[in-house]
């Protein structure tokens, strides 16, 4: 497995304000990578350093390449999605397949017509007159038929209905997605992606804060729910955080004992959205 | 090269107003020529009447007529260049402002289009394509114009076919190419300056475009007394005409039967005069500087900082 980013330190700062504390993370071919943390967090700076969009201290590669330098080289290989609202207004459908045809060499622009098909978008129409999801599907036909190595997501589906947001998802995992592709992806809506994630990082205050595959979750985190009188023995347990829901007390559990705690009440495995408001801080996604 | 081309099309999608200014223009010369020549029924010029004009007129060569029907074509197309400055000045400061205001930026940046490719593409657009199509404009106007006016004075028994005479209009077509290349060149600080600032500034590059100079120029007269920048305000954007054209009178003077023939615009062509002079090439220097810093904005600004 190839790793295809690769971040070391990665600082930035904008006058007084660290958008990027050292953060160091991987991404391996092949996978689907969720970066989650809450506003300010660093997010969106760190996938412009790694868009080459804007440049930061540390090191980094992705595909090989120092993103920011090489940019023009690595846009053939890393397609973008920043949210739903970049594409012109003025552009034609028509005009948006044959510019994408024109500059870019791993197009392909029959696949991305047959997803037009499917879709209401008429090749006539301009962006002003689709929809948000419409035209979060155009953008997402346009970018599914380039045979990218790195597909990068913004809070793709931001302002999105639940059906656009969802069709979103499915398109990309039941027509793109392969063992060929890798994307990494950030959003707020962290329950929607849980599924399809295979890797999650949490990044907090610029730094990250948590990067583990999906699959390593159940053996690593623990999420227990105690009677009120197991409560103080759980405690001793040294749980990562702990709430109070209908009457019984939640705790969650970073590398502990299972079968200790299988003693003391219902264990189950947590959520990403249980994880990241025990891990972060300055939670408020 | 090919994704350079794209990116000239794909200018040429979004600012239709390339080409609808000059064809609006043109359009309003020729109904307003058209109207008057239908609803006048006699000529004079300077007071005098059809017959003494066809007096002078048998007086004339052909090289004469050539001259003046030069000359006329020529001031057909100073309207077209006019508005061009205008064109000019309201899609350079939107060129890579647009982009930014609407976020659109960060689409095309996820494609394989670099800045300095983007950036060049639209001064192609604003320094070259608009400048032609400009000329493009004015010399189908131009045709349709001496078309009405040979219909109007054919029955009045002056102007035959001389106008028509190929080597007229082949020399208009030099000069019109001519007025295109060297309003490139002599507009390169221009367009470069508009570029740069709507790469740059936070919002109104209309405004910072046209009063930053301003300030300049006060700051300078201030702190040198001197107008440097205020004498490059006035004559950069129209200024071009005086550096690629000889000194040359474009008066017809008709006085009493005595004609003073200008000479045609052709003869007044001077390359070589506008190829040497430093105020091209300096101006060219500082156009490149501006484009150069426009492509670096737009390569290291961060768009959601």
């Amino acid at each position: 497995m190839a790793t295809l980013i690769e971040a070391q330190g990665l600082t930035k700062r904008f006058g007084a304000t660290t958008a990027l504390d050292g953060a160091s993370f991987k991404v391996e071919s092949g996978r689907i990578v969720g970066l989650i943390g809450p506003n300010g967090a660093g997010k969106t700076t760190a996938l412009k350093a790694v868009l080459g969009l804007a440049r930061c201290d540390g090191s980094l590669r992705v595909l090989g390449l120092d993103p920011f330098h090489d940019r023009d080289r690595l846009t053939e290989q890393v397609s973008f999605i920043a949210d739903v609202a970049v594409l012109p207004r003025w552009l034609k459908v028509s005009q948006a397949v044959a510019f994408v045809e024109g500059v870019h060499p791993r197009f392909r622009p029959d696949r991305c017509r047959a997803f037009l098909e499917r879709t209401t978008i008429k090749s006539t129409s301009r962006v002003r007159e689709l929809s948000k999801g419409m035209i979060t599907q155009l953008h997402l036909a346009l970018v599914m038929a380039i045979d990218a190595k790195l597909l990068v997501l913004d809070e793709p589906t931001l302002g999105l209905d639940i059906l656009s947001r969802k069709r979103f998802y499915d398109s990309l995992l039941s027509d793109y997605m392969d063992e060929e592709r890798t994307i990494l992806v950030t959003t707020h809506q962290v329950e929607e992606i849980e599924h399809i994630l295979t890797d999650l990082i949490f990044i907090d205050r610029g730094r990250i804060v948590l990067d583990l595959p999906m699959d390593a979750i159940p053996e690593r985190f623990a999420q227990l729910y105690a009677t009120p009188d197991r409560a103080e023995a759980a405690r001793a347990l040294k749980p990562l955080s702990e709430r109070q829901l209908l009457g019984r007390h939640v705790f969650l559990y970073e590398n502990a004992d299972q079968k200790a705690l299988a003693a003391l009440g219902e264990v189950r495995q947590p959520s990403i959205a249980d994880l990241f408001v025990a891990k972060v801080q300055g939670g408020d996604a | 090269m090919n994704r350079y081309l794209w990116a000239v099309r794909r200018e040429l999608w979004e600012a239709r107003m390339t080409w609808i200014a000059p064809v609006a223009l043109g359009g309003i010369i020729v109904l307003a020529v058209l109207f008057a020549a239908l609803v006048t029924r006699s000529i004079s010029i300077q007071g005098l009447d059809a017959d003494k004009l066809a007096e002078i007129h048998e007086k004339m060569t052909p090289e004469n007529i050539a001259a003046i029907v030069s000359v006329v074509l020529g001031v057909i197309t100073v309207p077209f260049f006019g508005l061009l400055t205008l064109v000019q000045l309201f899609y350079g400061v939107d060129a890579l402002y647009g982009e930014r205001r609407d976020r659109s930026v960060l689409f095309w940046k996820s494609l394989p289009v670099s800045d300095a490719t983007t950036v060049l593409s639209k001064l192609t657009v604003v320094g070259l394509i608009m400048p032609a199509a400009a000329a493009a404009a004015a010399l189908v106007t131009q045709f349709l114009l001496i078309a009405i006016v040979s219909a109007k004075a054919a029955p009045l028994g002056f102007l035959h076919s001389q106008q028509w005479m190929p080597a007229i209009w082949g020399g208009n077509v030099v000069v019109l190419l001519y007025a295109v290349l060297t309003s490139a060149i002599w507009s390169l600080p221009v367009l470069g300056w508009y570029l740069l600032v709507s790469a740059r500034v936070p919002r109104s590059p209309l405004l910072y475009a046209t009063v930053l100079p301003l300030l300049a120029a006060l700051a300078e007269y201030i702190a040198l007394h001197s107008n440097v920048v205020w004498r490059q305000i006035i004559v950069r954007p129209v200024g071009f005409v005086a550096h690629a054209f000889g000194p040359s009178s474009f008066n017809i003077v008709i006085e009493k039967g005595h004609l003073e023939i200008p000479r045609s615009l052709f003869d007044t062509m001077r390359p070589l005069e506008f190829l040497s002079s430093p105020q091209v090439w300096i101006g060219v220097a500082v156009g490149a500087v501006f484009v150069w810093g426009a492509i670096w904005v737009r390569r290291t600004r961060d768009e959601a900082a």
